[in-house]
């Protein structure tokens, strides 16, 4: 975890042009409903003409996991898991380089009976949303795509 | 708190780059990512890089209003200093012409709006380090994004 935490505040002007105001604040402060950052809007309300409309606070973490060579290990080439939500709608999720256990051999689908594919599928279904903040359901199926020069699959 | 934003970061063996989003209200604590590196490492040969996790609240605050100043190319630049002796500028957008004294540029120091806003930027805002930070002045400026 870094050492301190990056909030931003979009301001809109009477005008209807947008600004942005980044300030760090303390690791500590994750909340951006919490009474630190509700502080420092009024604060801030106080000095500007601007309305605020959103205020994010971003935290960023370090990992040092190892890369590896496989049949897969190219960024470019990816496992797409589709995962149901709780309101019927499909989202997937992309891991970049596979594994190779992570497809039915000869095929490029996956084999969600892989441990792998199983544990990160219940992390996902356990932790995660849809962007509406729907639950994740369960898996329906996933296959290797790769991605095209412009990234787009 | 509304949901997060959870995006990660991966390199490959050759040092390509990728990037991958997801939404969570739960992956906000070191643990938390730690079980999502867990759970990535377990079936892509990529390293994990870095996490950034973006919670956010849309709650208005204030309300626009017009006036002079009243663009986002107009602000007020407040210069602090870190622990290290490094400055900082925090830019506030639009003030309002009340925090500045007549020559309408330099801060009015004795504003209650603006002694409220150093205390609460001095009390809340970190340098890098998570160290605390000093306020040294404010001016306004005018950025250069339309001339005049």
């Amino acid at each position: 975890m870094a050492a301190s935490n990056r909030l931003k505040i979009i301001v809109r002007t009477y005008g209807g042009t947008v600004a942005k105001i980044a300030i760090l604040i303390g690791a500590a402060v994750v909340d951006p409903s919490g009474a630190a950052v509700a502080a420092i809007r009024a604060a801030i309300d106080a000095v500007t003409k601007g309305e605020q409309t959103r205020a994010s606070i971003s935290q960023p973490g370090s990992y040092s996991t190892t890369s590896a060579a496989g049949a897969y290990e190219d960024d470019q080439d990816k496992m797409s898991i589709t995962i149901a939500d709780a309101v019927g709608q499909y989202h997937s999720f992309r891991v970049p380089a596979p594994k190779a256990s992570c497809f039915q051999a000869g095929t490029d689908r996956v084999n969600l009976s892989d441990p792998g594919v199983v544990a990160f599928v219940n992390y996902i279904v356990a932790n995660c949303k849809s962007k509406s903040g729907a639950a994740l359901v369960a898996a329906i199926g996933g296959r290797r795509i790769r991605l095209k020069a412009g990234g787009r699959a | 708190m509304a949901g997060s934003e959870v995006v990660v970061n991966f390199v490959d063996l050759t040092g390509q780059k990728a990037t991958e989003k997801f939404f969570s209200d739960t992956i906000e604590d070191a643990a938390a990512q730690a079980g999502l590196v867990a759970a990535l490492d377990g079936v892509s040969d990529a390293a994990i890089t870095g996490i950034i996790v973006t919670a956010a609240d849309t709650t208005i605050v204030g309300t626009a209003a017009d006036g002079v100043y009243a663009t986002n190319e107009d602000r007020l630049e407040m210069r602090f200093i870190g622990g290290g002796g490094a400055y900082y500028f925090i830019g506030i957008p639009a003030p309002d012409e009340s925090i500045f004294l007549p020559d309408k540029e330099t801060l009015d120091l004795a504003n209650a709006s603006v002694m409220a806003l150093i205390a609460s930027l001095e009390t809340n805002a970190k340098d890098p380090n998570g160290g605390g930070l000093t306020f040294v002045d404010g001016v306004r400026i005018k950025t250069r994004t339309k001339r005049g």
